[in-house]
């Protein structure tokens, strides 16, 4: 077993285009790393770097302790996992699994031992002498993982292995490979664009975005401290709702001027977040996560931190409603925002469509008992203890420390 | 890092670190560096046993060409990080050799007037014009001629071994001249029995050699040696000499005077008279103003190129065309017997395409032929401009179209049968959704082979050679038949009957390759082919 | 590429009559059976008329005797020319489909400077008519029969020599875009199991490009086999030559077609070869022709 360490890794392309850009990371030896990200954030191209299907422009790449930025990938001791398996048509399952130990120059009856040991940890036994063809997309995503494991690599590369799959397997082969490399302990880098399987598989994740590391941390730290819109936009679904707001003194405390609205920010959160009173008087974005808001209605006080807003849409979960409601504040434009915007295509047209004049349009999840519906004007009570706040100009977050990890 | 990201700053481009790929002369796989080590002896080994006829013959640029070639297989191979030569060297070196050097050195030659009466130098012209002149005189010296071959075969390179009745010594005799062969063992005839490096020819090998027997002209001091017949050779003296100080060739018995003209290559006489042994010389673009200036050959060369394109795209076109109906027929498994029709339909395409050729050509004999009698007919196919374009075009069509029918049926089974069905749908009528639907993405799967196709037979020698061979030719232009393409047109140009102009076949072969490739590159432009290179 | 057995949507087939529906089919597909078959029959007929004259050939023959296949064999050398053609035919085309799958694969798989005018020149150079070079050739092998005669003219080695250099020109395109098709993913993973360049060239790629390596394979012999000009030229001893060389040779100048039959008998014969291999092929002849170029 061993870690993996990028040190000052950059990946420029023939044709002038940088997809990685000074990436420092250090997975630990054992560890399961996430690098998620958008398309095109280089998080695939680290990846390859490592596996050596990449050459790296500059920096240094290692396994264990060894620099392995000209060690060709046959001698990395590494597995990979493709989005498509890529597994050979023309082999049968066993000869599939078994073609790295083949390669090697394994002894016969050792390759036969070690592909069944691992084609009855994957459930695969039945289908050993069968086609990759004849197997249904679990079964395919099943061989490409025993291909990997049966070797017993130091590191385990995976890129994207579970998108071809449905919903629902897609879940059920979450858990099963994060049990897998907790049983196994092999250290494991993993690629996805799904912030959900980011947050449930990793043991830390790394964000990407244009080449660029943004913010390495455990999924809950970087649920809760995002560095930065993009990073507190990419984590959660739905996505942390933001707006351009006045931070303005108001007695002891702080308040947050929409403009035609206030919310008080709770004392103890303008004490956590000390960098904060640097700002009052100035524009800052203000976050706030879906789950952080309550129908005001069923609260029966006001604490000043609600706003009122109109219900666009009500999608009722079972658990919560998810309650899609504007109200009069300006939309936050940054980089970052724009970025993200573009990553949510879809939902940014279709709240283009509901949006009208009013404001900027928020997601907030109420209880069931809520009884809200379109149309209805509504107070929101807004969690203020729990509020975001971000640089307009950088997207930075402001915070009074620097989380752990970054 | 960073607690924010900063914009990153203009990409510096480093010079990246080649991974290595390849196993090199370094290799860590033992079985796989046991391969490389025999390839590469083979490859020396090639080397040396080709080595030695250059050394032993002396041929310095060739073995400097060799062993650099050899390097740099070497060197190819040898090395780790680039891949891809180690590829492409064996497939480029027999194109490099066997194509592009030999069709460089021609296209050279559309600038010369290169051919028959041009073959060489200035100064093997005059080596022949001195030669052809030697005659027996009275104190000519008689040899005993015998003819060998060099080399182990009597292919080889044609010598004389003339042995000198007074001495028994044997001399070598070649166009370059005379060396002596103390090696050979002479019969009692003064016959040379046997020479190493040489293979003696009998009568029978001599006689089918009786051409280039009769040609070779030893030089020597006093004149040449000539051959009379297989078995004596003389010695005799030139009439015609040449004189540097001058530039020019005079014959002694009559006095009279050839000067030499650099610009047609030719040795004139003051009254315009040339001699037949010119020497080969540039012409800048003679060839081509030749081509399109010269009054009768410009009227017919312009209406070759017509038929020309005419010939191809009919063919391109109609088989495309039927082929492409026939598949259409037969793409219903509601017709019985599917496979034994597609069967018996491609089997042109299974023929011998020359014997077929062959064949049809007397299918369009007028007095047994099997056109006229199917037809009832009692028409002179080939000797009539129109009715002989008919013919070749039909003879093409029957030999392409089962090829056509091949690649439209793999193209319709490939497009999915959504779309057909979309369309249907959407109230779509059979035709309607053919043009629309299935006739264009046919194209887009064909039509990098319809432009192959028509390449092809824009150059469709066999097609005219072993047909009509460019007939019938009209009486005002004995070089330029009604069914000649530019390529059968120019291959009589240079090999035909009257007299071979390699230079100006080369220039004709330029301006096909020019038309051909700026019709392919558009067709592949449009096509969009070009734009998948990625 | 589609098997034939899969049902492809039929328009409009739940009306018209009969005839509207399949009885045109039939009658498309037999006039082009007998356009196909009839010089063919002609030949066959040519090939049993014990008279062996083309005057005296009819479509369909009067009387069947085997005389020309005997004169062919005992009066000619046939047998040599067969073996002949046989012979540079295979090793040309077994040679003519490894360096241009070698070509293909480089051209598929790696990103090289050069690789785009690389691409380019091959289109190009095939556009040239090669057999104008013939003299240059001539002169070349002259030499090359001079001091290596074993692959001068008249040789097999010789004519291989020459029909390899045609090699990437006429096959590279067609291979590459069927190499296009085989995804990426499996050079990489076969990669990090472990397989060198070499070891994923032979391992994974050439098993998985079957198809396009039997069908050059069939059309690089194909045209070998029919390659006369060039042959023609190298080959001029009685029991070098090829079938097309040593056929041509019977018709030619042979004003009275007297030999008419002879040579048809020999054209079945030539046919033979070429006509089992192509039946052996043909499942993977139209996918491989299409195939690569379909992928747009």
């Amino acid at each position: 077993m061993a870690g993996v360490v990028f040190d000052k890794v950059n990946k420029v392309y023939d044709n002038g285009f940088h997809a990685v850009h000074d990436l420092d990371l250090e997975v630990q030896d054992g560890e399961f790393m996430v690098l998620v990200g958008p398309s095109g954030c280089g998080k695939s191209t680290a990846l390859r770097m490592v596996a050596g299907l990449e050459d790296i422009s500059s920096g240094r790449l290692l396994i264990g302790d060894k620099v392995v930025n000209t060690v060709p990938s046959k001698d990395r001791d590494i597995a990979m996992v493709f989005q498509s398996y890529a597994l050979y048509p023309h082999m049968s399952v066993r000869d599939n699994i078994g073609y790295g130990l083949r390669l090697r120059k394994t002894p016969k009856d050792e390759i036969t031992r070690l592909v069944d040991a691992a084609a009855a940890k994957l459930d695969l036994t039945d289908y050993l002498d069968r086609r990759p063809k004849q197997l249904s997309g679990g079964q395919r995503q099943r061989v490409a993982m025993g291909r990997a494991i049966v070797r017993r690599p130091q590191v385990f590369l995976m890129d994207e292995p579970l998108s071809n799959l449905d919903a629902k397997l897609r879940g059920q082969m979450r858990t099963e490979i994060a049990a897998l490399q907790l049983e196994l302990g092999v250290t494991t880098i993993y690629v996805t664009h799904d912030q959900v399987e980011a947050m449930t598989m990793g043991d830390r994740i790394a964000l990407m975005k244009d080449g660029l590391l943004q913010q390495v941390s455990e999924p809950q730290e970087m649920y809760e401290n995002p560095a930065n819109i993009f990073v507190a936009g990419f984590i959660g679904s739905p996505p942390m709702n933001m707006a351009l707001a006045r931070l303005v003194r108001d007695g002891d405390g702080l308040v947050v001027d929409f403009g035609s609205q206030r919310v008080a920010v709770d004392p103890a959160r303008v004490a956590e977040l000390g960098e904060l009173e640097n700002w009052v008087d100035r524009e800052v974005v203000v976050g706030v996560r879906h789950e952080d808001m309550e129908d005001a209605a069923l609260e029966r006080l006001d604490d000043g931190r609600q706003v009122s807003a109109t219900v666009r849409l009500v999608e009722a979960l079972g658990s919560e409603l998810q309650v899609h409601f504007t109200f009069d504040a300006k939309a936050a434009e940054t980089e970052h925002t724009r970025a993200l915007a573009a990553e949510n295509q879809d939902e940014a047209s279709a709240s283009a469509t509901l949006l009208g004049h009013e404001g900027v349009r928020w997601i907030a999840s109420f209880s069931p008992r809520s009884k809200v519906r379109v149309g209805d004007r509504i107070a929101v009570h807004i969690d203020s203890a729990r509020m975001h706040f971000f640089d307009p100009q950088t997207s930075a977050a402001i915070r009074s420390r620097v989380p752990a990890g970054a | 890092m960073p607690d924010r990201p900063t914009t990153p700053a203009t990409p510096e481009r480093r010079k990246p670190v080649l991974q290595r790929e390849g196993w090199g002369i370094t290799g860590t796989n033992p079985l796989a560096l046991l391969a490389k080590i025999i390839g590469l002896g083979l490859v020396l080994a090639i080397a040396v046993a080709l080595a030695g006829p250059l050394l032993a013959d002396g041929r310095w640029v060739l073995f400097g060409v060799l062993v650099a070639s050899t390097l740099l297989v070497l060197a190819v191979y040898v090395q780790p990080y680039r891949i891809p030569p180690k590829y492409l060297l064996p497939g480029l070196a027999f194109l490099l050799v066997f194509q592009v050097v030999p069709v460089l050195l021609t296209i050279t030659t559309a600038f010369t007037n290169f051919g028959d009466g041009h073959r060489g130098p200035k100064e093997d012209a005059i080596v022949s014009i001195e030669s052809s002149s030697v005659q027996r005189t009275a104190d000519s010296i008689d040899y005993v001629l015998t003819v060998a071959a060099k080399g182990p075969t009597p292919d080889g390179k044609l010598v004389f071994l003339l042995t000198d009745p007074a001495t028994r010594q044997v001399q070598i005799g070649t166009a370059d001249g005379l060396t002596p062969a103390p090696d050979a063992q002479v019969g009692t005839t003064g016959k040379v029995t046997e020479l190493p490096g040489y293979t003696v020819l009998d009568i029978g090998q001599a006689s089918a050699r009786a051409k280039d027997i009769e040609n070779l002209s030893v030089p020597t001091a006093r004149g040449a040696i000539r051959a009379s017949g297989v078995s004596r050779a003389y010695e005799g003296s030139k009439t015609r000499s040449y004189a540097p100080q001058c530039d020019c060739i005079t014959d002694k018995a009559t006095g009279q005077t050839w000067t030499a003209d650099p610009k047609t290559g030719y040795f004139v006489s003051s009254t315009g008279d040339r001699l037949p042994q010119g020497w080969r010389v540039n012409v800048g673009l003679g060839n081509f103003q030749r081509l399109f200036a010269d009054p009768v050959l410009g009227k017919h060369f312009t209406g070759m190129i017509i038929w020309n394109f005419v010939f191809a795209l009919a063919v391109v076109f109609g088989t495309f065309a039927v082929g492409l109906l026939i598949a259409l027929a037969l793409n219903n498994p509601l017709v019985r017997g599917l496979k034994f029709y597609r069967v018996l339909i491609v089997l042109p395409y299974a023929m011998p395409s020359f014997a077929m050729l062959l064949v049809w050509r007397d299918m369009f004999n007028q007095d047994f032929g099997l056109v006229n009698q199917l037809l009832g007919t009692d028409l002179n196919w080939f000797g009539d401009a129109t009715l002989a374009k008919l013919a070749v075009i039909t003879i093409q069509f029957w030999l392409g179209y089962p090829y056509m029918f091949l690649v439209t049926t793999g193209a319709l089974q490939s497009i999915p049968s959504d779309l057909t069905e979309a369309a249907a749908v959407d109230g779509a009528s059979r035709w309607l959704a053919f043009r629309t639907v299935t006739l264009p993405l046919l194209l887009v799967s064909t039509a990098p082979l319809l432009i192959a196709s028509f390449s092809f037979n824009f150059n469709n020698y066999n097609a005219i050679g072993l047909t009509t061979e460019g007939g019938p030719f009209p009486p005002d232009s004995p070089t330029a038949g009604g069914t000649d393409l530019l390529i059968s047109y120019t291959y009589r140009l240079a090999f035909g009957a009257g007299g071979a102009q390699y230079g100006f076949a080369a220039a004709v072969s330029l301006v096909i390759f020019l038309i051909v490739a700026t019709v392919s590159v558009i067709g592949f432009r449009r096509t969009a082919v070009l734009e998948e290179i990625n | 590429m589609a098997d034939t057995t899969t049902t492809p949507v039929v328009l409009g087939s739940a009306q018209g009559s009969w005839f509207a529906r399949v009885g045109w089919r039939h009658l498309v597909a037999i006039a082009a059976v007998l356009f196909s078959l009839f010089p063919i029959v002609f030949v066959v007929s040519a090939a049993f008329n014990p008279l062996g004259t083309l005057s005296s050939t009819s479509l369909v023959p009067t009387r069947l005797s085997t005389e020309n296949f005997s004169n062919l064999l005992t009066r000619t050398e046939f047998r040599s020319w067969f073996l002949n053609s046989v012979v540079i035919a295979v090793v040309s085309a077994f040679a003519a489909v490894f360096l241009s799958a070698l070509a293909a694969y480089a051209f598929s798989r790696y990103r090289f400077k050069g690789r785009r005018p690389g691409l380019m020149f091959l289109l190009l150079v095939q556009m040239f008519p090669q057999f104008l070079a013939i003299v240059t050739i001539y002169i070349m092998f002259t030499t090359i029969t001079e001091l290596y005669p074993r692959i001068g003219f008249n040789t097999y080695w010789g004519l291989i020599l020459l029909y390899m250099g045609g090699a990437l020109g006429a096959n590279t395109w067609l291979m590459k875009g069927f190499f296009d098709t085989i995804p990426k993913d499996l050079d990489e993973s076969a990669k990090v199991d472990g397989a060198t360049h070499t070891q994923v060239f032979f391992g994974v790629i050439l098993p998985l490009v079957t198809p396009i390596l039997a069908v050059t394979g069939l059309l690089s012999f194909i045209q070998t086999i029919n390659e006369f000009l060039m042959a023609n030229v190298f080959l001029t001893a009685q029991d070098a030559k090829t079938l097309a060389v040593g056929l041509f040779g019977l018709v030619q100048g042979d004003r009275a077609n007297t030999n008419f039959g002879m040579f048809a008998a020999g054209t079945l014969l030539t046919a033979i070869p070429t006509v089992v291999l192509f039946y052996t092929l043909q499942r993977y002849i139209v996918g491989g022709l299409t195939a690569g170029a379909v992928k747009g």
